[in-house]
């Protein structure tokens, strides 16, 4: 099923904006979705594009029954096309594909949907290759375009589409939705979810991912501030190498590095990890405010890496870095 | 649903559905063709998002209803079924049940209400077109579409309307930017096909509507939407997506002043042509023809292998010529003449030049020369 405009929760400016563009009939030809990852941005599209597509749509959105609906749920609808990364990035060739299908006439009289999803992904070449279709796309034809990045994306593509920003959130608004989920809300503790809520950087989709992360890694991750145990390091940083979510994963440092820095200058309010407060009580004075702080920011370069970095070695360089004068 | 199917009927059918369904894509019900049965007949669709196809063949049916089963998968079991007829029933849950003899298949299929609404058959009238001059033009033309995948406006076949001598044509142009490849056909109706319009016809799908002029006699039924180019035949349709590009306007380039003429046999020029393309240079393929006098002389040099060349007799009487050519060119060029003798017509050795049958007025190609020192 797929969801509504309304059901996207603390977005209402981005929500009021797409409403708009139905009220006054006036849909632009390329739409480009930005924001944190996690903030809601693709499932906004896909609402949207739904609502496009709809051949009986509501205030609300799509209407989910009619036969374009049903289409569009099972994912098979002609008119919808999707561009998808394979391998980290959008090649020239998926976007020769998508221009080759959009030569030819749309298959049935709906509206054409393109969704690239995530467009910061797209190679130089391939963002290249879609600017004059961004420029003037067939007719009917609407391009929805998904970033977690804007800078990642060439200015040229950027000043070609209409923005519709995704903000992030107050830590209380993603705690709330995080409530409501129902693969969270019930099986989690509330300290859980308060506490993937506070390392989310105000995003419910990677506090979601977060709330997996926290549980198996924070202890470890006090232990790795703690001395440097080689085979600890190794055993996450390769962790880090195989999994795609390296974003999400460093939170959990960020916000004990976070809480160190901040205990270590004697502030004691504000804690993200209150249950962990003794041990960081303990670990905090081994080094000095400006070095957590530093360190706090090389944690943040790093989660910021592009895709195809090697994200293990940094990892590893930064540990071994922290602990260097021990 | 529940119907009979004769086994031969079955696989029939399914031959001409199966080869549409696509089988890598990114929609998984388009690997599968839609079976519904209605009151005494079964139908089959399938569709890759370009080409739809629909098979309808009279059953003994007892119960209609439709599913979604996997077109490649469902080939496969017929085709190993005994001889005679076949059970086919709809059950729970989108299964097919299918039993021969005594055999027995279960197909797991997908809800019919997730196959795409196939497009309908266009309103006009159906314009009859006799197929074997239908598949003769698209012979002469398709080897000369673009192969580029920039260039889409190129990928298709220009179908219009053509007038002469107050008879009417149907005429296909088809253009990679190097050369060019006209023909028309005798289709005394096509007024009501087209129009004034020009229709762009994607080759994949064109070639797909030959293969249906191919199969057995009758006249193709073609009509056109504005999306859609129809066709029919006895009991197969297809629908082909037109492509919504602009042709070039392609008789801009029809060279007027070509006053250099050779009369070529075309079955000993296309062999000397062949023989001499086996030592021409990959990719580019470059020949020379010679004109001088009454002989024709085809020749190549590559850096990397050699040299060849062949002599024939030709009718030629301008001043001699020195005028090079992708050889591929035109051996498709020369392969759309059916006549004994063709003509180039030449202005110089940088000019496009056109290659056309003797007397046939329905075929004319132009190529570009290439310089070769």
């Amino acid at each position: 099923m797929v969801g509504r405009l309304s059901s996207l929760r603390g977005q209402d400016g981005a929500v009021a904006l797409l409403r708009r563009y139905f009220e006054t009939g006036n849909v632009p030809a390329g739409l480009l979705f930005h924001g944190e990852e996690g903030t809601g941005k693709e499932k906004a599209a896909v609402a949207f594009l739904a609502a496009l597509l709809c051949r009986d749509r509501k205030e609300d959105g799509a209407c989910g029954e009619c036969p374009d609906c049903r289409l569009l749920s099972s994912g098979a609808h002609p008119n919808l096309l999707r561009v998808e990364p394979e391998n980290h990035f959008i090649q020239i060739a998926d976007i020769r594909g998508l221009k080759e299908e959009l030569s030819l006439k749309a298959f049935s009289d709906r509206p054409r949907g393109v969704l690239v999803c995530p467009a910061d992904r797209m190679t130089l070449q391939a963002a290249n290759a879609l600017l004059k279709t961004l420029e003037e796309p067939p007719p009917a034809t609407h391009l929805l375009l998904v970033a977690h990045r804007l800078s990642w994306l060439p200015p040229t593509i950027v000043s070609r589409c209409q923005k519709i920003p995704f903000r992030t959130m107050p830590a209380e608004t993603v705690e709330d939705i995080l409530g409501e989920l129902p693969e969270a809300g019930k099986r989690r503790s509330k300290a859980a979810l308060r506490a993937a809520a506070a390392c989310s950087g105000g995003s419910p989709g990677r506090a979601l991912l977060l709330l997996d992360e926290m549980e198996k890694s924070r202890e470890t991750w006090a232990g790795l501030f703690t001395r440097p145990d080689p085979a600890a390091v190794f055993a996450t940083s390769d962790g880090w190498r195989k999994s795609e979510a390296q974003e999400g994963q460093a939170a959990v440092p960020l916000a004990i590095v976070r809480d160190l820095a901040l205990l270590s200058s004697g502030e004691n309010a504000d804690i993200i990890n209150e249950d962990l407060r003794d041990v960081l009580c303990a670990i905090a004075p081994r080094k000095t405010p400006q070095e957590w702080t530093r360190a706090f920011r090389t944690l943040l370069t790093m989660s910021r890496l592009p895709p195809q970095a090697q994200k293990r070695l940094a990892l590893e360089a930064f540990l071994f870095d922290l602990h260097g004068k021990d | 649903m529940n119907f009979t199917v004769d086994r031969d009927q079955l696989i029939g059918m399914l031959t001409r559905v199966q080869g549409v369904a696509e089988r890598r894509h990114t929609m998984p019900v388009l690997s599968h063709a839609l079976l519904s049965v209605g009151k005494s007949e079964a139908t089959l669709v399938a569709s890759d998002l370009e080409i739809v196809v629909r098979c309808v063949q009279p059953v003994e049916a007892r119960e209609p209803g439709s599913v979604a089963v996997p077109a490649r998968k469902f080939f496969d079991i017929a085709k190993v079924l005994p001889k005679g007829p076949v059970a086919i029933s709809g059950k729970e849950g989108n299964c097919l049940d299918i039993s021969a003899g005594r055999g027995h298949f279960r197909l797991a299929g997908l809800p019919s209400q997730e196959f795409p609404e196939m497009p309908e058959k266009p309103k006009a009238a159906a314009v009859p077109v006799d197929s074997e001059v239908f598949r003769k033009m698209v012979d002469r033309v398709g080897p000369f579409t673009s192969m580029d995948e920039t260039r889409y406006h190129m990928a298709g076949i220009l179908m219009e309307k053509q007038e002469a001598g107050g008879k009417m044509f149907l005429r296909m142009v088809a253009t990679d930017g190097h050369r060019l490849a006209m023909a028309d056909g005798d289709v005394p109706m096509v007024e009501g096909l087209l129009g004034e319009r020009q229709a762009l016809i994607p080759k994949k799908g064109l070639m797909e509507i030959r293969k249906l002029a191919e199969g057995g006699p009758g006249a193709l039924d073609l009509s056109m939407s504005e999306k859609f180019l129809y066709t029919g035949k006895g009991d197969t349709e297809l629908w082909v997506r037109l492509l919504d590009a602009e042709f070039p306007p392609y008789r801009q380039v029809m060279p007027k002043d070509n006053q250099l003429t050779a009369h070529i046999p075309r079955e000993e020029f296309t062999e000397a042509l062949r023989r001499v393309l086996v030592m021409a240079p990959e990719k580019v393929h470059s020949v020379k023809l010679s004109f001088s006098g009454k002989q024709l002389e085809v020749s190549t040099a590559g850096p990397e292998h050699g040299e060849a060349s062949d002599l024939l007799g030709v009718e030629y009487s301008g001043p001699p010529i020195k005028i090079g050519f992708n050889g591929r060119y035109l051996l498709d060029a020369f392969s759309g003449v059916s006549e004994a003798t063709a003509r180039i017509e030449m202005k110089d050795d940088v000019s496009q030049v056109i290659v056309r049958p003797e007397e046939d007025k329905g075929f004319l190609a132009i190529i570009m020369p290439m310089r070769i020192f």
